[in-house]
């Protein structure tokens, strides 16, 4: 996520980074294009789309303060990840245990079977993430929601790849013992 | 989402790739379900500044038009590319470089002291989050006296983190002529499009003056009362003024913005007060110009038009209904080099819809901001 938008090769038409906003033009631009997808993020990373938006909502707040020293809405864009990361992980501080056991909304009945199926995969899988340690969940929705990079995750996370690493390794192995169980052997 | 087994660690061992696999796909559907609510803005807003309306900052009901609007670019998501048109169909594809098409009401007069009266300003600066209820150009409503229809005004919105211009045809209130009413609309008014905006404050004091092609627009300093403007921000918006004169003006130029008179160094980034003409890297590379933001339009076969030049001239079109789920899509090609006019069509029932058109990233969604390039969004509805 260091790297830069490179040239869309032929159209000759990017202009070089260093796009200058004013924090209230900014903080606009940013809501349109990050908003969604953060509130997405993040309530993946809660559990719960109220507090997602909450925590976006600090984000932004800390982000236009924050904007003379950014005045980038690339690196805005990824302070705001982080901000999110950040905020998602205190808010998980402060809620207890039962949010983490907090079952997923049950699946839709209606539908072909085939989607119906899926259904029930989907929610023993986010069964079995909400039951793992929030660190490994945190590494597992980054990895796998946000794809973000071991190295991202590792400066998103604020601990080393190694541990990273070890973090995923474990949880994914979890999950897969859990629907393993689930199934009653392999899946 | 791609089914990609391997995650970024490569030595992953391989009986975790089914797991992986479920994963992603239990995410990405969990996510789907997730529909932000549309208040966000104005609550931090609220908190940056103070409660300005309504009192109680109570989050809204979601709305169901989360569609592809802020699509992250830093989520790989996968144009639905291969999959061409679903219930859309390309209706054709003009090969015209056409420019500003606009229908000056008024011919451009040799002086014109622009400074309405508030009461024919109804509009004025529209407060941050909502946008002006002008109708649509392609309305077909009898003319409202003092105002002035179809008038191109340019916005800057933001793209791969740059700023490009984009246009609007507005019905704006009759500032004297329809070069002055376009110049003042840019300065005084907010874009329909909430993903557009500008700097500018509505200055005191604007006048605007034609000679032949020259165009000068002198302005009261107030028009530059945004702080923290830096210089791509301040060199886009000083040509938002340029393309937004020569379009009204129908003129190549040159424009020659004043301050009171004379030169002025504006936001400490660009000097005024020298003629200047059109920088032509400052277009957005896509153009989405109908349906314009909220517009109401007749049932049956709805017509898309644009104007595009972008790399390989691969423009991806998709229309989601208001649950956010696609109901038509598909791509055109356009020629390379040159901005080209394309169109297609979707035949559509009742319903609110957003439509999207972007680029396909050329380096494979490698890209940080993901593939989908120089992205518009509409909202419009059928009825």
């Amino acid at each position: 996520m260091e790297s830069r938008p490179r040239a869309a090769a032929g159209d000759g038409r990017e202009r070089p980074r260093g796009a200058v906003l004013d924090a209230e033009t900014a903080l606009r631009v940013l809501y349109a294009s990050h908003w969604r997808q953060l509130v997405r993020l993040a309530a993946l990373l809660l559990g719960s789309t109220s507090a997602a938006e909450e925590v976006v909502q600090d984000a932004f707040v800390a982000m236009y303060h924050r904007w003379h020293r950014l005045e980038d809405p690339a690196a805005a864009g990824a302070y705001l990840r982080a901000s999110v990361v950040n905020g998602c992980r205190s808010a998980h501080r402060h809620r207890q245990v039962e949010e983490r056991h907090r079952p997923p909304p049950p699946p839709e009945p209606a539908g072909p079977d085939e989607r119906a199926e899926q259904r029930e995969v989907d929610a023993a899988v986010m069964t079995a993430l909400r039951r793992l340690p929030a660190r490994q969940q945190e590494i597992l929705v980054l990895r796998y929601y946000a794809d973000a990079s071991e190295g991202e995750i590792a400066d998103l996370v604020g601990i080393s790849r190694g541990s990273v690493k070890t973090h995923a390794h474990r949880g994914l192995g979890a999950l897969r013992s859990a629907l393993a169980d689930r199934a009653g052997g392999g899946s | 989402m791609s089914p990609t087994d391997s995650g970024p660690f490569a030595d992953e061992p391989p009986e975790h790739h089914p797991t992986a696999r479920l994963l992603r796909g239990a995410l990405t559907r969990e996510a789907d379900m997730v529909r932000p609510g549309d208040h966000g803005l104005e609550r931090i807003t609220e908190q940056l500044h103070g409660p300005a309306g309504v009192p109680g900052g109570e989050p809204g009901p979601p709305t169901p038009l989360a569609g592809r609007r802020g699509r992250p670019g830093w989520l790989p998501w996968v144009a639905g590319l291969a999959a061409a048109a679903v219930v859309g169909v390309i209706a054709g594809l003009a090969v015209v470089t056409s420019d500003d098409q606009t229908v000056p009401v008024a011919a451009p007069t040799r002086s014109e002291p622009a400074d309405p009266t508030p009461s024919v300003d109804p509009s004025g600066p529209a407060p941050s989050g909502t946008s002006p209820s002008d109708p649509p150009p392609t309305a077909t409503e009898a003319p409202v006296t003092g105002s002035l229809d179809q008038v191109p005004v340019y916005w800057v919105g933001a793209s791969r983190a740059s700023l490009w211009l984009y246009r609007e045809f507005r019905t704006v209130p009759d500032a004297g002529g329809v070069v002055a009413s376009a110049v003042r609309a840019a300065m005084s008014q907010s874009p329909l499009d909430p993903d557009y905006s500008t700097p500018w404050r509505q200055p005191s004091r604007l006048d605007v003056t034609t000679e032949g092609d020259a165009i000068t627009i002198d302005v009261s300093a107030d028009a530059f009362a945004s702080t923290d403007v830096g210089s791509d921000l301040a060199a886009t918006a000083v040509q938002q003024l340029v393309w937004t004169a020569t379009a009204a003006a129908q003129s190549p130029g040159p424009v020659t913005v004043l301050v009171d008179g004379a030169a002025y160094d504006a936001w400490g980034a660009v000097a005024l007060g020298e003629p200047m003409t059109r920088d032509g890297d400052a277009r957005a590379p896509i153009w989405l110009d109908t349906p314009t933001e909220g517009a109401d339009l007749p049932a049956g076969e709805v017509t898309f038009t644009g104007q595009a030049n972008v790399f390989e001239g691969n423009i991806v079109w998709e229309v989601e209904d208001a649950g956010g789920a696609l109901v038509a899509d598909g791509f055109t090609t356009a020629a390379m080099g040159e901005f080209v006019a394309y169109t297609f069509a979707a035949t559509l029932p009742a319903g609110r819809y957003v439509v999207s058109v972007h680029s396909p990233d050329a380096s494979g969604g490698e890209s940080p901001e993901g593939d989908r390039m120089f992205e518009q969004t509409r909202t419009f509805s059928v009825s």
